[in-house]
């Protein structure tokens, strides 16, 4: 099973880690796909059995609005935070399975420049725009994870 | 390749939601001299932003004010709003919400326990501590948090800013299958919460004896939770409607939080509070297995109050669940008209107190939203002048610092990310 988790909230631009990942559960029912607001959600999402996570989450890193990228859990710098259960650090609930000595399927993050994040904000046209291709991205993801499970020779799509 | 330090994945809404906290404190001559707990308390942008809405889209507007809990806001607002319309709902519609809001416990329960409060008693810096330390505990906690959620999810669609529930009912009846599937989860889970139970009552708290009014809800017959009338440890006995004649709110200079107060005096909401004044209405089998006598005197038997609430809204959810059966409608139909309508619910925070106008149409002309955090300001402040005296203000920077935040953490404030980072200033004259 491959798990897409949307972490984010309802706010502005912060809603695309969760329009990308129901968008990507639209195109393809094979998906698990699970939204998280908040670091329980995260950690209960990491520790159940799953091939694969692909994580799709906010980030600012000065980049223009819009602008995705895959990255690594590696790649992820801790904030200097400690973990709370009002906030979603992908990297501190990464930290927490580790410690727990926990296994967890390999994760796999795309992580879109946000912009506006507030309250009362929308999601602004570039991150509109930017969700189908994470979800293409996504889904090229899942596929390639699929055909590396599969004997050779046979073939299969992420719903079958 | 991306630089690694130029990479963040944050997602900081919640944390501006919740707003921030800082700690002023001043001693002097061996005394406190000013202490000042300073947050921001976001629910006002909610209710301009409900003004000239129609009443349908308030259960799902209000859920936003809260990650952690937003069935709690869902529930109030359609309470205040069928109170509104005089609208009575089905017995299976008031036993579903309750289902649902025995989820929203356990997952704003088991988290405030495992990631913020436990660290604190165990003597560890932080949940990830916990985690290499403690890790069965952990899991167990986010075993039952799970549980939760999944509740949340059944009626809610999902259980992040869930989006089943409307003024009248549900939107829609769950599956009977997957409702029987989850209650037999939630059965079999019982003994995890019974050794949770335990081991909180193991758990070596702190003695901090000290007065304090105490304020919840208070049902005839059930664990105050969905529905009851507004009572206090000094003996009120109110309709949500009369809550704006006992009790104020008023701003203070150094916060942008309102202070709440019950005839001039701070007052505790949550657990605690609800144990207080609801003992009689604990399964024995929970109230045997208290480490203390009710009511409390001791802020810090609240984890242990959360940990009884766990298991009581486990078995009760468990028992709704069997019970379950397809309703002819998951709403009862309503006509909008114009009024006034007030909502009291015990979020797992605490009270949590909601007031619509509207107009023939059901548009909302006016909302008010007084959430337990808010309620909870002058009672933290009260207590950490008692706390921080009874611990000695000799003591050093640090271990004040610490203490002041365990304090806080108590409370499990909406605030709670904030106060991890709480920045003390003590100034010694």
């Amino acid at each position: 099973m491959i798990r897409v988790l949307g972490l984010g909230s309802p706010f502005g631009d912060d809603r695309i880690g969760w329009a990308a990942a129901e968008a990507a559960g639209r195109a393809d029912a094979g998906l698990d796909v699970r939204l998280c607001a908040h670091a329980g959600e995260v950690l209960c999402a990491l520790l159940s059995p799953v091939d694969r996570i692909i994580v799709v989450d906010g980030m600012r890193s000065g980049a223009a609005p819009g602008t995705w990228r895959r990255i690594s859990p590696e790649m992820l710098r801790a904030q200097g935070a400690a973990l709370s259960s009002h906030s979603t650090d992908l990297s501190q609930a990464l930290a927490m399975i580790e410690a727990l000595d926990a296994a967890h399927a390999p994760v796999t993050v795309f992580a879109v420049e946000v912009d506006k994040t507030g309250p009362l904000d929308v999601m602004t046209s570039a991150l509109v725009a930017a969700v189908p291709q994470v979800v293409e991205a996504i889904l090229a993801e899942a596929q390639a994870v699929i055909s590396m499970r599969l004997p050779s020779g046979s073939s299969t799509t992420l719903s079958d | 390749m991306t630089d690694r330090r130029d990479v963040s994945i944050r997602v900081p809404v919640l944390a501006r939601v919740e707003g921030e906290g800082a700690l002023e404190l001043d001693i002097a001559g061996g005394e406190i001299r000013e202490l000042k707990l300073r947050i921001f308390e976001p629910p006002r942008l909610f209710e301009k932003l409900l003004e000239g809405r129609s009443y349908t889209e308030v259960p799902d507007i209000v859920a936003r004010i809260c990650g952690i809990c937003p069935v709690a806001y869902q529930m109030s607002a359609v309470q205040a709003l069928e109170s509104l319309f005089g609208v009575e709902v089905t017995p299976w519609v008031r036993d579903m919400r309750r289902a649902m809001y025995c989820g929203e416990w356990i997952e704003s329960h088991a988290l405030h326990i495992h990631l913020l409060a436990a660290p604190d008693y165990l003597g560890l810096d932080d949940a990830l501590a916990m985690a290499a330390q403690h890790g069965e505990i952990l899991r167990r906690g986010l075993r039952l948090q799970g549980l939760g959620n999944e509740l949340i999810k059944l009626f809610g669609g999902r259980s992040v800013h869930p989006v089943g529930v409307r003024v009248g009912g549900f939107h829609h009846a769950p599956d009977v299958q997957a409702v029987r599937q989850l209650a037999a989860r939630l059965r079999a889970a019982l003994p995890e919460a019974d050794a949770l139970l335990a081991w909180t009552a193991s758990l070596a708290l702190p003695e901090d004896d000290q007065p304090f009014l105490s304020v919840a809800l208070r049902h005839s017959a059930e664990y105050p939770m969905y529905a009851g009338r507004i009572a206090s440890s000094a003996g009120h006995d109110l309709g949500a409607e009369a809550y704006e004649q006992q009790f104020r709110e008023s701003q203070v200079p150094h916060s942008t939080a309102l202070y709440s107060h019950l005839d001039g005096a701070p007052y505790l909401v949550g657990p605690l509070a609800r144990l207080n004044l609801n003992a009689d209405r604990l399964p024995a089998t929970i109230r045997d297995t208290l480490p203390f006598a009710l009511p409390s005197r001791n802020l810090f038997h609240s984890i242990v109050a959360r940990a009884a609430e766990i298991r009581l809204a486990l078995e009760e959810a468990a028992t709704l669940l069997e019970r379950y059966g397809l309703p002819d409608a998951p709403a009862v139909p309503l006509v909008p008209r114009a009024g006034i309508g007030f909502g009291a619910t015990e979020a797992p925070r605490g009270l949590l107190w909601h007031r619509y106008e509207t107009d023939s149409a059901g548009t909302i002309t006016r909302a008010r939203i007084v959430p337990p955090t808010s309620q909870n300001q002058a009672r933290i402040e009260a207590d950490l002048r008692n706390s921080l005296n009874a611990f000695g203000l000799d003591r050093m920077d640090d271990e004040l610092r610490l203490r002041a935040e365990t304090v806080i953490r108590n409370y499990d404030p909406c605030i709670s990310c904030a106060t991890h980072f709480l920045r003390l200033e003590v100034r010694r004259s």
